[in-house]
């Protein structure tokens, strides 16, 4: 029976056409691998009358083979669309298999990757339309004048952040100026530009959802600078909610942002991860990855000593801090600090500490 | 109901988001010193890698922005 094994977890599902509409996270999480990933044969299918389509079969499989990396080309099978083309349009007895198909390497006939642009421009749609819906609903609860055109400041009164002419005070210091969220704006919307271009250009499937991934990140940040460059930037405002009657505000513009990217971020990640050590060599991917199928345990092979995390459980875990972190707020900051003072001297060590020789880079 | 709670509820709030914070960090660093020791990218890959962490690293103080309370 064919089965999906999510690295991370090594659990082996059944893979019923049912998952996708049964998780979405997967849809964008997942990083299918097969373990038993024979490629599988399609029917035969109609010869036309010249008999062109074998030969463009072996031209669309030149063309792409040779804008195939050197060790993806090793490795068989890697290049997707590549693979895929030939999978597609020549017989299974045509096709040659002189390499057995990585363990690590998704198959083109993996029912999840036609669905993730779909999905990834729900997922962007859907962030659109819970802020305006939100907004919607948080405008006649709100205090007057918070919406929009006002913000709270620190002794917790409103007051204009624009009265009649650009948007942003540079006065108050939770507000986003107009120049700040413009600059992010074009930041974010060059990001996004690259990454889709990276994504349609790319020749490997896994690369494809990884450039996919960070565009809709990208353009999930754009657009929450656009908002506020507009000026749409809103303010949960709650008066007398601190500890000495303060006024508690945060922008749920931003929260939402976070909501909707940081997943997102955490699981591309984990596709990086796994992304880069699929590019290990063949044998060293078949015993890493036939270990790891036997002992969920194992990490990744060749001296990886990380144990991929449940991509279900990271997400709830993610959502789960947003929540907590905006109801109790303030404990983010002091440890943001403290983990990032970790995390850029594990950086450091991490980067002296890397074997360089033998590695194609 | 109160969006701030005090108290216990609090304490639980914040041992419950510090929980999160730390799992989620965790086995974000761990997987990106991971790709760093053992990873077979190009240098393009690498690149970005870096870029990954670097934007990682400065993004997380802008969470101080957004919470601020007042006096």
């Amino acid at each position: 029976m064919s089965t999906r094994v999510d690295k991370g977890s090594a659990e082996a599902e059944p893979l019923s056409p049912a998952l996708p509409s049964v998780n979405p996270i997967h849809l964008i999480c997942e990083y299918p691998v097969r373990h038993d990933a024979p490629l599988a044969p399609e029917p035969p299918r109609k010869m036309n009358v010249r008999g062109a389509r074998s030969e463009g079969a072996r031209f669309h499989l030149f063309v792409n083979s040779a804008s195939i990396d050197p060790r993806d080309r090793a490795r068989g099978c890697s290049n997707d669309r590549a693979c895929g083309s030939a999978i597609a349009t020549s017989s299974p007895r045509d096709t040659p298999a002189p390499f057995p198909a990585s363990p690590l390497t998704p198959t083109p006939t993996d029912p999840l990757f036609p669905r993730q642009q779909p999905t990834i421009t729900g997922l962007f749609t859907a962030f659109v339309k819970v802020n305006g819906q939100l907004r919607r609903w948080y405008e006649p609860l709100a205090p007057p004048n918070v919406i929009s055109d006002h913000i709270p400041d620190l002794a917790g009164a409103f007051h204009a952040t624009h009265p009649g002419g650009p948007r942003g005070d540079p006065d108050s210091p939770i507000d986003v100026d107009t120049h700040h969220a413009l600059v992010a704006l074009v930041i974010f919307a060059v990001a996004f530009v690259f990454n889709m271009n990276a994504a349609l250009w790319s020749a490997q499937n896994n690369r494809c959802r990884l450039n996919l991934q960070v565009a809709y990140i990208s353009a999930v940040a754009a657009w929450t600078h656009w908002e506020m460059y507009r000026g749409q930037d809103w303010y949960v405002a709650v008066p007398n909610a601190g500890a000495r009657g303060q006024t508690v505000s945060f922008s749920c513009l931003r929260q939402l942002e976070w909501v909707f990217t940081t997943p997102i971020l955490l699981l591309l990640v984990q596709n990086l991860h796994a992304y880069a050590l699929s590019s290990l060599p063949d044998q060293q991917l078949i015993e890493a990855g036939g270990f790891a199928a036997k002992n969920p345990k194992m990490s990744s092979g060749n001296g990886s000593t990380y144990t991929p995390a449940n991509r279900l459980r990271l997400v709830l875990a993610d959502e789960a801090m947003i929540l907590a972190g905006l109801v109790s707020s303030f404990f983010i900051f002091i440890c943001a600090i403290r983990l990032t003072s970790c995390f850029v001297y594990s950086s450091c060590q991490s980067s002296r500490l890397a074997p360089r020789e033998g590695r194609c880079c | 109901m109160p969006i701030f709670p005090f108290g216990a509820a609090r304490g639980a709030l914040l041992l419950t988001a510090m929980a999160c914070f730390t799992y989620i960090v965790y086995h974000s660093v761990h997987a990106l010193i991971d790709i760093t020791i053992f990873m077979t990218l190009s240098i393009a890959d690498l690149g970005r890698l870096y870029a990954i962490c670097f934007l990682k690293t400065i993004c997380w103080r802008y969470v101080s922005f957004y919470f601020r309370m007042g006096k």
